[in-house]
């Protein structure tokens, strides 16, 4: 029955993983900005977690990963003479954008769990 | 709880690459030579990614400092007969350190180190948020 207020949370995890999981390739990427050969990364989601495709038997094939979503390397122009394609400006841009979004999915879960504390603390009244 | 630490590990090896990369000490032996003789050889840092693929799926990519190397660059020639390391024409050796490129490299570290200080900010801004919902 509880869980009924879990439900939303439930909707927000995947996002919420999924930016954290960009916030780590971004950190990445800024931490090799002067790293030879390296190049950028971006996390993407996968179409089955948009589709929902289940699985129902055994023989199913199986989604890549768990999470649904995975990590790229970007293909892009190569500026400089190192190899390295990680363009700084954009990381940053990435990064607070990121923030913002992660800020939205956590402001998400925690209406959710102040509605169940507000019927814990009513209640008792 | 570890996922979030490893995350400021990340921002942290960048710091860490671009402090190496200041403390080379480049500029300081301008003009040095070293024990035997030999004009001083300027020193480079080699960065590597880490990216072996447990890392990788995991999309965590610190940067790591594999070696310091000596630069194999041609020694600097300056025309100065009365100097006693001069040699048979006149010229005298001097490092391979060039001023404007350290000056350049500087920057360049300094404004890595800063992006890096700030995505390790942004990090621990999120951290806090996460925590706040325990209260």
């Amino acid at each position: 029955m509880i869980w009924i207020f879990f439900r939303g949370i439930d909707k927000v995890l995947p996002h919420l993983n999924f930016a954290w999981k960009r916030h780590k390739v971004i950190l990445s990427n800024i931490a090799n900005a002067d790293t030879p050969n390296y190049r950028a990364k971006d996390v993407v989601m996968e179409k089955e977690s948009v589709g929902k495709l289940k699985i129902t038997r055994e023989k199913h094939i199986s989604p890549k990963s768990k999470e649904g979503f995975r990590v790229i390397e970007i293909q892009r122009r190569l500026v400089g003479n190192d190899f390295n394609n990680v363009s700084i400006e954009e990381e940053m841009a990435k990064l607070t954008q990121n923030r913002i979004a992660y800020e939205a999915y956590m402001r998400m879960i925690r209406s959710s769990v102040d509605r169940l504390n507000n019927i814990i603390k009513e209640g008792r009244q | 709880m570890n996922d979030i630490f490893r995350a400021f590990n990340i921002s942290a090896s960048g710091m860490y690459a671009q402090r190496v990369r200041m403390n080379v000490s480049n500029l300081a032996n301008y003009e040095s030579y070293r024990a035997n003789g030999e004009p001083f050889r300027k020193l480079e840092v080699v960065f590597q990614a880490l990216e072996d693929p447990k890392n990788l799926s995991k999309g965590e990519v610190p940067v790591r400092v594999v070696e310091i190397r000596q630069s194999n660059e041609p020694f600097r020639l300056v025309y100065d007969p009365t100097n006693p390391r001069a040699n048979q024409e006149g010229y005298v050796q001097k490092p391979n350190v060039e001023l404007v490129k350290e000056m350049v490299d500087m920057i360049t570290a300094v404004r890595s180190y800063e992006a890096n200080l700030n995505a390790f900010s942004a990090t621990k801004e999120i951290a806090q948020r996460t925590l706040e919902l325990w209260r």
